[in-house]
């Protein structure tokens, strides 16, 4: 086989080869592990706003949970941002 | 985002690419990809195909006969001696069918010129050694 058949048949073989990969189906473990990741990027804000809040709150005199629910609404966005940002990256 | 420089070189010259987010390739070991920032590297890439992406997301296809890939200070520099670019993944082989047809096509018309310029030189030759015969006969 010369040089320029070698060439021409293992670059048919790698472009099969990408297409297989892009056409296999999901397997579970790949789909748990991005649904796991997409989730803990947008979990982790939110409870770490929340806690954090509850602290800030307890250092406030008397009864107050505005700062607990100001962080979770940031945690919440800063999540979604998060797995937006990850999710497009994937893409 | 995080972008590395990409310097290809072949017999025929060579491009460069400022804005090359992802590189991946193939060597004897298997396929690979390299990020800005990667440490100092070298490889011995196979025959094949090998891709990278920009910053605007757009993939670019390189087959080449095998080559030497070296990174290092956040550029890539890649020798080889022939690469084919295009940016279909689909057309590559047609693509590099074409191009070997043409350089196939340059070399047969190179050829015949070469032919022709043989022959008007031993056609030249065989007049003036006429002339010298002619001229030592008188």
């Amino acid at each position: 086989m010369s040089d320029r058949d070698k060439l021409l048949e293992d670059t048919a073989k790698d472009v099969r080869r990408l297409n297989q990969r892009e056409r296999a189906p999901a397997t579970w473990a790949g789909i748990a592990f991005y649904g796991g990741t997409v989730g803990l990027l947008f979990v982790v804000p939110v409870v770490g706003g929340a806690y954090l809040g509850r602290w800030l709150d307890s250092l406030a005199s008397g009864y107050s949970v505005r700062w607990t629910v100001s962080l979770i609404v940031l945690g919440i966005a800063l999540g979604a941002y998060n797995a937006y940002r990850f999710m497009k990256g994937r893409q | 985002m995080n972008c590395f420089a990409l310097h290809l070189h072949d017999s025929h010259g060579g491009d460069r690419f400022d804005d090359v987010v992802q590189f991946i390739a193939a060597d004897g070991s298997g396929s690979f990809g390299i990020l800005a920032g990667h440490a100092r590297m070298l490889a011995v890439l196979r025959y094949g195909l090998a891709r990278f992406v920009d910053s605007a997301g757009r993939w670019h296809f390189l087959s080449l006969p095998g080559g030497v890939m070296s990174f290092a200070d956040n550029r890539l520099t890649l020798a080889t001696v022939r690469y084919f670019l295009g940016d279909e993944r689909a057309g590559i082989c047609r693509q590099l069918e074409d191009e070997m047809a043409r350089l196939d096509s340059d070399v047969h018309s190179s050829r015949a010129t070469l032919t022709e310029i043989e022959h008007a030189l031993l056609r030249r030759l065989g007049e003036m050694s006429g002339r010298m015969q002619e001229k030592a006969g008188k």
